[in-house]
Protein backbone atom coordinates (compact mmCIF):
# COMPACT_ATOMS: atom_id res chain seq x y z
CA UNK A 1 0.00 0.00 0.00
CA UNK A 2 1.16 3.81 -0.71
CA UNK A 3 0.74 6.82 0.89
CA UNK A 4 -0.79 10.17 -0.22
CA UNK A 5 -1.97 11.21 -3.91
CA UNK A 6 1.88 11.36 -4.73
CA UNK A 7 4.38 9.51 -3.28
CA UNK A 8 8.34 9.70 -3.99
CA UNK A 9 9.81 7.51 -1.11
CA UNK A 10 9.97 4.04 -0.21
CA UNK A 11 7.97 2.46 2.53
CA UNK A 12 9.45 1.50 5.56
CA UNK A 13 7.66 -0.68 8.56
CA UNK A 14 6.69 2.34 10.29
CA UNK A 15 4.71 3.31 6.63
CA UNK A 16 3.18 -0.01 6.64
CA UNK A 17 2.02 0.15 9.78
CA UNK A 18 0.30 3.71 9.43
CA UNK A 19 -1.17 2.88 5.90
CA UNK A 20 -2.35 -0.97 7.60
CA UNK A 21 -4.44 1.43 10.11
CA UNK A 22 -5.96 3.98 7.68
CA UNK A 23 -7.55 0.79 6.12
CA UNK A 24 -9.03 -0.24 9.18
CA UNK A 25 -10.01 3.36 9.50
CA UNK A 26 -7.38 4.24 12.37
CA UNK A 27 -5.31 7.10 12.90
CA UNK A 28 -2.09 5.91 14.27
CA UNK A 29 0.76 7.94 16.05
CA UNK A 30 3.90 7.11 17.79
CA UNK A 31 4.90 7.64 21.29
CA UNK A 32 8.39 7.31 23.20
CA UNK A 33 8.04 5.39 26.11
CA UNK A 34 11.45 6.93 27.35
CA UNK A 35 10.58 10.51 26.93
CA UNK A 36 6.93 10.32 26.36
CA UNK A 37 6.82 12.57 22.94
CA UNK A 38 4.05 12.04 20.67
CA UNK A 39 5.00 12.04 16.87
CA UNK A 40 1.84 12.92 14.12
CA UNK A 41 2.61 11.18 11.89
CA UNK A 42 4.22 8.57 13.06
CA UNK A 43 8.15 8.31 13.63
CA UNK A 44 10.02 5.07 14.85
CA UNK A 45 13.37 6.81 15.95
CA UNK A 46 12.68 9.08 18.76
CA UNK A 47 15.67 11.93 18.77
CA UNK A 48 16.05 10.85 22.41
CA UNK A 49 17.87 8.14 20.66
CA UNK A 50 16.16 5.32 23.40
CA UNK A 51 14.39 3.86 20.43
CA UNK A 52 11.61 2.62 22.47
CA UNK A 53 8.45 3.54 20.19
CA UNK A 54 5.02 1.79 21.03
CA UNK A 55 1.91 2.93 18.81
CA UNK A 56 -1.12 4.48 19.90
CA UNK A 57 -4.69 5.60 17.97
CA UNK A 58 -5.75 9.55 17.73
CA UNK A 59 -8.43 10.80 18.39
CA UNK A 60 -9.68 12.13 14.75
CA UNK A 61 -11.20 15.49 15.76
CA UNK A 62 -9.57 18.06 15.71
CA UNK A 63 -8.97 22.26 15.22
CA UNK A 64 -8.55 23.83 12.16
CA UNK A 65 -4.96 26.04 12.89
CA UNK A 66 -4.59 26.89 9.55
CA UNK A 67 -5.35 26.75 5.67
CA UNK A 68 -4.76 27.45 2.16
CA UNK A 69 -6.11 27.06 -0.87
CA UNK A 70 -3.59 26.03 -3.85
CA UNK A 71 -4.96 27.64 -7.15
CA UNK A 72 -1.22 26.81 -9.21
CA UNK A 73 -0.21 23.17 -8.30
CA UNK A 74 2.50 21.29 -8.34
CA UNK A 75 3.03 19.12 -11.77
CA UNK A 76 2.47 16.19 -9.88
CA UNK A 77 -0.77 17.41 -8.56
CA UNK A 78 -1.60 19.63 -11.62
CA UNK A 79 -4.86 17.82 -12.44
CA UNK A 80 -6.55 18.08 -9.17
CA UNK A 81 -5.75 21.78 -8.87
CA UNK A 82 -7.77 23.60 -6.98
CA UNK A 83 -7.45 22.31 -3.39
CA UNK A 84 -7.38 23.22 -0.26
CA UNK A 85 -4.38 22.56 2.15
CA UNK A 86 -4.61 22.57 6.23
CA UNK A 87 -3.46 22.10 8.86
CA UNK A 88 -5.13 20.48 11.94
CA UNK A 89 -4.55 20.46 15.97
CA UNK A 90 -5.49 17.52 17.69
CA UNK A 91 -6.50 16.82 21.16
CA UNK A 92 -3.11 15.97 22.61
CA UNK A 93 -1.15 19.10 20.88
CA UNK A 94 0.05 16.81 17.75
CA UNK A 95 -0.72 18.88 14.41
CA UNK A 96 -1.09 17.18 10.59
CA UNK A 97 -0.98 18.45 7.10
CA UNK A 98 -3.73 17.41 4.91
CA UNK A 99 -6.46 18.29 2.56
CA UNK A 100 -9.36 19.50 3.92
CA UNK A 101 -12.68 19.16 1.84
CA UNK A 102 -15.02 21.92 2.50
CA UNK A 103 -15.82 24.80 0.38
CA UNK A 104 -13.25 27.64 0.60
CA UNK A 105 -15.61 30.28 1.57
CA UNK A 106 -16.98 28.37 4.58
CA UNK A 107 -13.51 27.39 6.52
CA UNK A 108 -12.45 30.08 8.85
CA UNK A 109 -9.66 29.00 11.24
CA UNK A 110 -10.84 27.91 14.79
CA UNK A 111 -13.44 25.46 13.04
CA UNK A 112 -14.14 21.84 14.17
CA UNK A 113 -13.09 19.21 12.01
CA UNK A 114 -11.96 15.26 11.72
CA UNK A 115 -9.39 13.30 10.04
CA UNK A 116 -10.58 10.38 7.96
CA UNK A 117 -8.91 7.56 6.03
CA UNK A 118 -9.69 7.85 2.39
CA UNK A 119 -8.73 4.94 -0.04
CA UNK A 120 -7.97 6.43 -3.60
CA UNK A 121 -7.53 2.84 -5.42
CA UNK A 122 -6.79 -0.36 -4.37
CA UNK A 123 -3.28 0.51 -3.54
CA UNK A 124 -3.38 3.82 -2.32
CA UNK A 125 -4.21 5.71 0.94
CA UNK A 126 -4.33 9.00 2.03
CA UNK A 127 -6.19 10.94 4.84
CA UNK A 128 -8.19 14.09 4.63
CA UNK A 129 -10.05 16.58 6.94
CA UNK A 130 -13.69 17.11 6.36
CA UNK A 131 -15.72 19.48 8.90
CA UNK A 132 -17.35 18.60 11.64
CA UNK B 1 39.78 34.38 13.54
CA UNK B 2 41.31 36.77 11.30
CA UNK B 3 39.03 39.84 10.11
CA UNK B 4 37.11 39.43 6.60
CA UNK B 5 36.43 42.28 4.35
CA UNK B 6 34.37 41.51 0.73
CA UNK B 7 36.59 43.97 -1.68
CA UNK B 8 34.66 42.89 -5.11
CA UNK B 9 30.80 42.12 -6.11
CA UNK B 10 29.42 41.02 -9.57
CA UNK B 11 26.02 40.70 -10.39
CA UNK B 12 24.18 39.34 -13.96
CA UNK B 13 21.14 40.58 -15.25
CA UNK B 14 18.23 38.47 -13.92
CA UNK B 15 15.26 37.07 -15.62
CA UNK B 16 14.03 34.69 -17.79
CA UNK B 17 17.14 34.14 -19.66
CA UNK B 18 16.56 32.60 -22.96
CA UNK B 19 20.27 33.54 -23.90
CA UNK B 20 22.44 31.75 -21.31
CA UNK B 21 22.41 28.89 -19.59
CA UNK B 22 24.60 27.91 -15.99
CA UNK B 23 28.13 28.45 -17.15
CA UNK B 24 27.26 32.26 -19.00
CA UNK B 25 25.00 33.63 -15.90
CA UNK B 26 28.01 32.55 -13.80
CA UNK B 27 30.43 34.03 -16.28
CA UNK B 28 28.63 37.61 -16.28
CA UNK B 29 28.65 37.97 -12.24
CA UNK B 30 32.19 36.14 -11.48
CA UNK B 31 33.97 38.24 -14.01
CA UNK B 32 32.82 42.03 -12.91
CA UNK B 33 33.73 40.54 -9.38
CA UNK B 34 37.29 40.32 -10.26
CA UNK B 35 36.84 43.45 -11.74
CA UNK B 36 35.47 45.25 -9.19
CA UNK B 37 38.16 43.53 -6.51
CA UNK B 38 41.30 44.30 -9.26
CA UNK B 39 42.35 40.92 -9.50
CA UNK B 40 42.40 37.93 -11.76
CA UNK B 41 41.24 34.27 -11.74
CA UNK B 42 45.17 33.80 -10.76
CA UNK B 43 44.84 35.51 -7.19
CA UNK B 44 41.69 33.47 -6.82
CA UNK B 45 42.70 30.44 -4.02
CA UNK B 46 39.41 28.92 -4.06
CA UNK B 47 35.43 29.10 -4.56
CA UNK B 48 32.25 27.88 -3.01
CA UNK B 49 29.55 27.93 -5.33
CA UNK B 50 26.18 27.77 -4.59
CA UNK B 51 23.17 26.57 -6.56
CA UNK B 52 20.60 24.78 -5.04
CA UNK B 53 19.25 22.39 -7.37
CA UNK B 54 21.13 20.63 -10.53
CA UNK B 55 17.74 19.27 -11.84
CA UNK B 56 16.90 23.08 -12.59
CA UNK B 57 19.66 23.42 -15.13
CA UNK B 58 19.88 20.00 -15.98
CA UNK B 59 23.10 19.52 -15.01
CA UNK B 60 25.34 17.10 -12.87
CA UNK B 61 28.54 18.71 -10.89
CA UNK B 62 27.76 22.15 -11.53
CA UNK B 63 30.42 23.61 -9.85
CA UNK B 64 32.95 22.21 -11.74
CA UNK B 65 31.49 23.48 -15.00
CA UNK B 66 31.31 27.08 -13.09
CA UNK B 67 34.71 27.41 -11.89
CA UNK B 68 36.09 25.97 -15.32
CA UNK B 69 34.39 28.40 -17.17
CA UNK B 70 34.90 31.47 -15.60
CA UNK B 71 38.25 30.54 -15.71
CA UNK B 72 39.17 29.89 -11.71
CA UNK B 73 39.90 26.19 -12.90
CA UNK B 74 42.49 24.97 -11.16
CA UNK B 75 41.93 26.62 -8.02
CA UNK B 76 39.21 24.46 -6.08
CA UNK B 77 36.26 24.60 -6.06
CA UNK B 78 32.76 23.13 -4.62
CA UNK B 79 29.60 23.43 -4.17
CA UNK B 80 27.11 24.28 -1.12
CA UNK B 81 23.47 24.03 -0.73
CA UNK B 82 20.99 25.17 1.70
CA UNK B 83 18.10 25.63 -0.69
CA UNK B 84 17.18 29.11 -1.29
CA UNK B 85 19.35 29.79 1.61
CA UNK B 86 22.61 28.22 -0.51
CA UNK B 87 24.04 31.46 -1.33
CA UNK B 88 24.71 32.99 2.36
CA UNK B 89 25.86 29.43 3.08
CA UNK B 90 28.48 29.98 0.20
CA UNK B 91 29.59 33.37 1.62
CA UNK B 92 29.73 30.90 5.35
CA UNK B 93 32.04 28.72 3.93
CA UNK B 94 34.07 31.28 1.96
CA UNK B 95 34.45 33.33 4.92
CA UNK B 96 35.28 30.71 7.36
CA UNK B 97 38.36 29.61 4.75
CA UNK B 98 39.89 33.11 5.07
CA UNK B 99 39.02 33.90 8.50
CA UNK B 100 40.76 30.62 9.71
CA UNK B 101 43.67 31.41 7.45
CA UNK B 102 43.14 28.16 5.30
CA UNK B 103 43.37 31.23 2.25
CA UNK B 104 43.64 34.77 1.57
CA UNK B 105 41.11 35.16 -1.25
CA UNK B 106 38.00 33.24 -2.10
CA UNK B 107 34.96 33.54 -4.16
CA UNK B 108 31.28 33.07 -3.51
CA UNK B 109 29.72 32.42 -6.23
CA UNK B 110 25.57 31.84 -6.54
CA UNK B 111 23.86 31.02 -10.07
CA UNK B 112 20.85 29.56 -10.65
CA UNK B 113 19.05 28.45 -14.26
CA UNK B 114 15.66 27.82 -13.28
CA UNK B 115 14.03 28.64 -16.49
CA UNK B 116 15.17 25.82 -18.55
CA UNK B 117 11.79 24.02 -17.17
CA UNK B 118 8.60 24.71 -17.42
CA UNK B 119 6.87 26.84 -14.38
CA UNK B 120 5.18 23.47 -12.97
CA UNK B 121 8.14 21.62 -13.39
CA UNK B 122 9.82 24.42 -11.28
CA UNK B 123 6.65 23.95 -8.60
CA UNK B 124 7.27 20.55 -8.58
CA UNK B 125 11.15 20.51 -7.87
CA UNK B 126 10.59 23.01 -4.99
CA UNK B 127 7.61 21.25 -3.54
CA UNK B 128 10.18 18.68 -3.25
CA UNK B 129 12.15 20.17 -0.31
CA UNK B 130 8.82 19.93 1.64
CA UNK B 131 8.66 16.46 3.76
CA UNK B 132 8.76 14.18 0.76
CA UNK B 133 6.88 11.34 2.77
CA UNK B 134 3.97 13.16 4.83
CA UNK B 135 4.11 16.81 3.35
CA UNK B 136 4.67 16.79 -0.21
CA UNK B 137 2.39 14.03 -0.76
CA UNK B 138 -0.47 16.27 -0.54
CA UNK B 139 0.81 18.91 -3.69
CA UNK B 140 1.83 21.89 -1.09
CA UNK B 141 3.60 24.29 -3.83
CA UNK B 142 6.18 26.40 -2.02
CA UNK B 143 3.48 29.51 -2.58
CA UNK B 144 1.18 27.22 -0.15
CA UNK B 145 3.35 26.73 2.36
CA UNK B 146 3.80 30.33 2.83
CA UNK B 147 0.12 30.70 2.51
CA UNK B 148 -0.18 28.92 5.62
CA UNK B 149 1.96 31.28 7.40
CA UNK B 150 -0.12 34.23 5.98
CA UNK B 151 -3.44 32.67 7.16
CA UNK B 152 -2.37 32.05 10.22
CA UNK B 153 -0.73 35.52 10.56
CA UNK B 154 -3.88 36.87 9.57
CA UNK B 155 -5.93 34.84 12.16
CA UNK B 156 -3.25 35.96 15.34
CA UNK B 157 -2.90 39.67 14.43
CA UNK B 158 -4.93 41.02 11.81
CA UNK B 159 -3.15 41.33 8.82
CA UNK B 160 -4.63 42.00 6.07
CA UNK B 161 -4.37 41.41 2.30
CA UNK B 162 -3.46 44.40 1.46
CA UNK B 163 -0.66 44.69 3.97
CA UNK B 164 0.67 42.00 1.88
CA UNK B 165 0.36 43.85 -1.25
CA UNK B 166 1.92 46.48 0.30
CA UNK B 167 5.34 44.77 0.08
CA UNK B 168 5.27 43.98 -3.54
CA UNK B 169 4.10 47.60 -4.00
CA UNK B 170 7.34 48.80 -2.03
CA UNK B 171 9.51 46.20 -3.46
CA UNK B 172 8.23 46.54 -7.22
CA UNK B 173 9.10 50.64 -6.47
CA UNK B 174 12.97 50.11 -6.15
CA UNK B 175 13.13 47.11 -8.67
CA UNK B 176 11.96 49.25 -11.11
CA UNK B 177 14.77 51.67 -10.37
CA UNK B 178 17.64 48.73 -10.15
CA UNK B 179 18.82 47.88 -13.63
CA UNK B 180 19.89 44.28 -12.86
CA UNK B 181 16.20 43.39 -12.05
CA UNK B 182 13.65 40.64 -13.55
CA UNK B 183 11.01 42.86 -13.72
CA UNK B 184 11.74 46.21 -13.39
CA UNK B 185 8.12 47.75 -13.26
CA UNK B 186 5.69 49.34 -10.69
CA UNK B 187 2.48 48.00 -9.41
CA UNK B 188 0.07 49.80 -8.19
CA UNK B 189 -1.64 48.59 -4.66
CA UNK B 190 -5.19 47.63 -6.39
CA UNK B 191 -3.56 45.89 -9.40
CA UNK B 192 -1.14 43.83 -6.43
CA UNK B 193 -4.77 42.87 -3.76
CA UNK B 194 -6.28 42.13 -7.22
CA UNK B 195 -4.28 40.03 -8.74
CA UNK B 196 -4.96 36.18 -9.78
CA UNK B 197 -4.31 33.69 -6.74
CA UNK B 198 -1.49 31.29 -6.44
CA UNK B 199 -2.34 30.11 -3.64
CA UNK B 200 -4.93 31.71 -1.22
CA UNK B 201 -4.57 34.08 0.46
CA UNK B 202 -0.92 35.13 -1.55
CA UNK B 203 -1.71 36.54 -5.26
CA UNK B 204 0.60 36.97 -8.34
CA UNK B 205 2.22 39.98 -6.75
CA UNK B 206 2.66 38.18 -3.10
CA UNK B 207 5.58 35.64 -4.88
CA UNK B 208 8.72 35.64 -5.93
CA UNK B 209 9.55 35.30 -9.21
CA UNK B 210 11.14 32.64 -11.11
CA UNK B 211 14.08 33.62 -12.06
CA UNK B 212 17.73 33.03 -14.31
CA UNK B 213 20.68 34.78 -12.95
CA UNK B 214 24.19 34.98 -10.78
CA UNK B 215 25.80 36.85 -8.30
CA UNK B 216 29.58 36.79 -7.04
CA UNK B 217 31.54 38.59 -4.51
CA UNK B 218 35.30 38.56 -3.37
CA UNK B 219 36.66 37.94 -0.03
CA UNK B 220 40.03 38.56 1.43
CA UNK B 221 41.68 38.83 4.58
CA UNK B 222 42.41 41.75 6.06
CA UNK B 223 45.80 42.23 5.42
CA UNK B 224 45.29 41.19 1.30
CA UNK B 225 42.38 43.66 1.32
CA UNK B 226 44.40 46.29 2.38
CA UNK B 227 46.47 45.88 -0.74
CA UNK B 228 43.61 46.32 -3.15
CA UNK B 229 41.37 48.53 -1.70
CA UNK B 230 40.35 51.44 0.49
CA UNK B 231 37.22 51.10 0.76
CA UNK B 232 36.55 47.14 2.40
CA UNK B 233 33.38 45.87 3.04
CA UNK B 234 33.62 43.86 6.32
CA UNK B 235 31.73 40.62 7.44
CA UNK B 236 31.29 41.26 11.06
CA UNK B 237 28.67 39.16 12.25
CA UNK B 238 27.22 35.94 10.94
CA UNK B 239 24.25 33.58 12.82
CA UNK B 240 22.43 30.64 11.22
CA UNK B 241 19.84 28.52 12.45
CA UNK B 242 17.67 25.54 11.23
CA UNK B 243 13.89 24.12 11.67
CA UNK B 244 11.82 20.99 11.78
CA UNK B 245 11.22 19.71 8.02
CA UNK B 246 7.88 19.44 8.89
CA UNK B 247 5.69 22.32 8.79
CA UNK B 248 2.70 21.73 10.73
CA UNK B 249 4.74 20.41 13.94
CA UNK B 250 6.33 23.73 14.08
CA UNK B 251 5.47 25.53 17.57
CA UNK B 252 4.57 28.49 15.67
CA UNK B 253 2.78 29.42 12.00
CA UNK B 254 4.35 33.17 12.32
CA UNK B 255 7.92 33.21 13.14
CA UNK B 256 10.67 31.14 12.33
CA UNK B 257 12.88 29.82 14.78
CA UNK B 258 16.11 29.66 12.57
CA UNK B 259 16.01 33.21 11.67
CA UNK B 260 15.37 34.49 15.29
CA UNK B 261 18.79 32.57 16.29
CA UNK B 262 20.53 33.70 13.19
CA UNK B 263 19.62 36.87 14.39
CA UNK B 264 20.54 37.16 17.70
CA UNK B 265 23.76 34.96 17.21
CA UNK B 266 24.45 37.34 13.77
CA UNK B 267 23.91 40.68 16.09
CA UNK B 268 26.14 39.52 19.16
CA UNK B 269 28.80 38.67 16.71
CA UNK B 270 28.87 42.42 15.49
CA UNK B 271 28.52 43.39 18.67
CA UNK B 272 25.50 45.73 17.27
CA UNK B 273 21.39 46.00 18.26
CA UNK B 274 19.06 46.34 15.81
CA UNK B 275 18.93 50.16 15.85
CA UNK B 276 22.56 49.92 14.32
CA UNK B 277 21.11 48.38 10.89
CA UNK B 278 21.20 51.12 8.79
CA UNK B 279 20.07 49.09 5.63
CA UNK B 280 18.42 45.55 4.63
CA UNK B 281 17.93 42.69 2.41
CA UNK B 282 15.65 40.08 3.53
CA UNK B 283 14.25 37.16 1.78
CA UNK B 284 10.61 38.28 0.40
CA UNK B 285 10.20 34.65 -0.88
CA UNK B 286 6.68 35.81 -0.12
CA UNK B 287 4.75 39.33 1.02
CA UNK B 288 4.09 37.25 4.23
CA UNK B 289 7.85 36.01 4.37
CA UNK B 290 8.71 39.69 4.59
CA UNK B 291 6.37 40.71 6.89
CA UNK B 292 7.66 37.70 9.53
CA UNK B 293 11.52 38.69 9.16
CA UNK B 294 10.28 42.56 10.44
CA UNK B 295 9.38 40.57 13.28
CA UNK B 296 11.93 38.06 13.67
CA UNK B 297 14.62 40.35 12.66
CA UNK B 298 14.00 42.81 15.27
CA UNK B 299 12.35 45.57 13.07
CA UNK B 300 9.32 45.78 14.73
CA UNK B 301 7.44 43.47 17.07
CA UNK B 302 5.74 40.09 16.62
CA UNK B 303 2.23 41.08 14.75
CA UNK B 304 3.11 45.03 14.24
CA UNK B 305 4.71 43.42 10.76
CA UNK B 306 1.78 45.00 8.82
CA UNK B 307 1.46 47.96 10.33
CA UNK B 308 5.05 48.68 9.71
CA UNK B 309 4.62 48.38 6.03
CA UNK B 310 1.51 50.53 6.25
CA UNK B 311 3.33 53.18 8.22
CA UNK B 312 6.32 52.80 4.96
CA UNK B 313 8.73 52.07 7.92
CA UNK B 314 10.85 50.03 5.35
CA UNK B 315 10.86 52.72 2.53
CA UNK B 316 13.99 55.00 2.44
CA UNK B 317 13.11 57.51 4.99
CA UNK B 318 11.46 54.99 6.93
CA UNK B 319 12.94 53.59 10.18
CA UNK B 320 14.72 50.99 8.51
CA UNK B 321 15.12 50.44 4.72
CA UNK B 322 14.42 47.16 3.13
CA UNK B 323 14.78 45.73 -0.26
CA UNK B 324 15.11 48.80 -1.44
CA UNK B 325 16.82 46.45 -4.70
CA UNK B 326 13.31 45.58 -5.32
CA UNK B 327 14.05 41.95 -3.11
CA UNK B 328 13.43 38.98 -4.86
CA UNK B 329 9.91 40.29 -5.67
CA UNK B 330 10.68 42.45 -8.21
CA UNK B 331 14.32 41.69 -8.72
CA UNK B 332 13.81 38.10 -9.03
CA UNK B 333 15.44 34.74 -6.89
CA UNK B 334 17.68 32.61 -8.95
CA UNK B 335 17.48 30.25 -5.79
CA UNK B 336 21.19 29.70 -5.27
CA UNK B 337 22.21 33.60 -6.30
CA UNK B 338 19.96 34.96 -3.81
CA UNK B 339 21.95 35.38 -0.52
CA UNK B 340 25.48 36.53 -2.69
CA UNK B 341 23.37 39.10 -4.52
CA UNK B 342 22.12 40.23 -1.23
CA UNK B 343 25.95 40.18 -0.81
CA UNK B 344 26.14 42.76 -3.93
CA UNK B 345 23.40 44.93 -3.07
CA UNK B 346 24.88 45.62 0.65
CA UNK B 347 28.12 45.95 -0.48
CA UNK B 348 27.23 48.69 -2.77
CA UNK B 349 25.16 50.45 -0.22
CA UNK B 350 27.79 50.93 2.21
CA UNK B 351 30.04 52.08 -0.75
CA UNK B 352 27.33 54.80 -1.56
CA UNK B 353 26.97 53.61 -5.01
CA UNK B 354 23.34 53.25 -5.70
CA UNK B 355 21.80 56.41 -7.21
CA UNK B 356 18.71 56.68 -7.04
CA UNK B 357 18.14 53.88 -4.28
CA UNK B 358 21.02 55.04 -1.89
CA UNK B 359 20.57 55.01 1.75
CA UNK B 360 21.97 57.67 2.58
CA UNK B 361 25.29 57.14 4.73
CA UNK B 362 24.71 53.65 5.53
CA UNK B 363 27.57 52.02 7.31
CA UNK B 364 25.79 48.24 8.75
CA UNK B 365 23.36 46.31 6.70
CA UNK B 366 21.95 43.17 7.63
CA UNK B 367 20.92 40.31 4.97
CA UNK B 368 18.70 37.67 6.26
CA UNK B 369 18.33 34.45 3.48
CA UNK B 370 16.08 31.21 4.22
CA UNK B 371 15.98 28.34 2.42
CA UNK B 372 12.93 26.17 2.35
CA UNK B 373 9.90 27.05 4.62
CA UNK B 374 12.90 28.06 7.65
CA UNK B 375 14.74 24.79 7.38
CA UNK B 376 18.08 27.42 6.58
CA UNK B 377 18.44 30.91 7.55
CA UNK B 378 21.55 32.76 7.25
CA UNK B 379 22.15 36.40 9.03
CA UNK B 380 25.06 38.18 7.59
CA UNK B 381 25.97 41.71 9.60
CA UNK B 382 28.25 43.91 6.65
CA UNK B 383 30.03 46.43 8.17
CA UNK B 384 31.74 50.09 6.33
Amino acid sequence: MEFGYVSWSTNTEVVDKWNEGLTQGKILATQCKNCGKVFLPPRGDCPCGKEDIEWLEMNPEATLFTYCVIMFAPESMSDKAPYVVAIGEFDNGARLLAHLFANPNAIEVGMKIKLVPQQLDKNRVTIKYVPL
Amino acid sequence: MRRVAVVGVGHGKFGKRKDATLRELAYEAVIPALEDAGITQQDVEAAVVAIAGEEFAGQGAPSALVGDYTGIQPSPVFRVESACASGTAALKAAYGMVSSGLHDIVMAIGVEKMNAVSSVRATELMARAGDTRWEYPFGVSFPGFYALFATRHMHEYGTTKEHLAMVGVKNHYYGAMNPVAHLPKEVSLEEAVNAVIIAWPLGLYDCCLISDGGAAAVLMSEEKAKEYTDTPVWITGIGSGSDTMMVAERPSLTSLTGVRKAAKDAYNMAGIGVEDVDVAEVHDCFTIAEIMAYEDLGFCKPGEGGTFIEEKQTYIGGKIPVNVDGGLKSKGHPIGATGVSQCYELVKQLRGECDRRQVDGAEIGLSHNVGQTGQFANVIIYSR
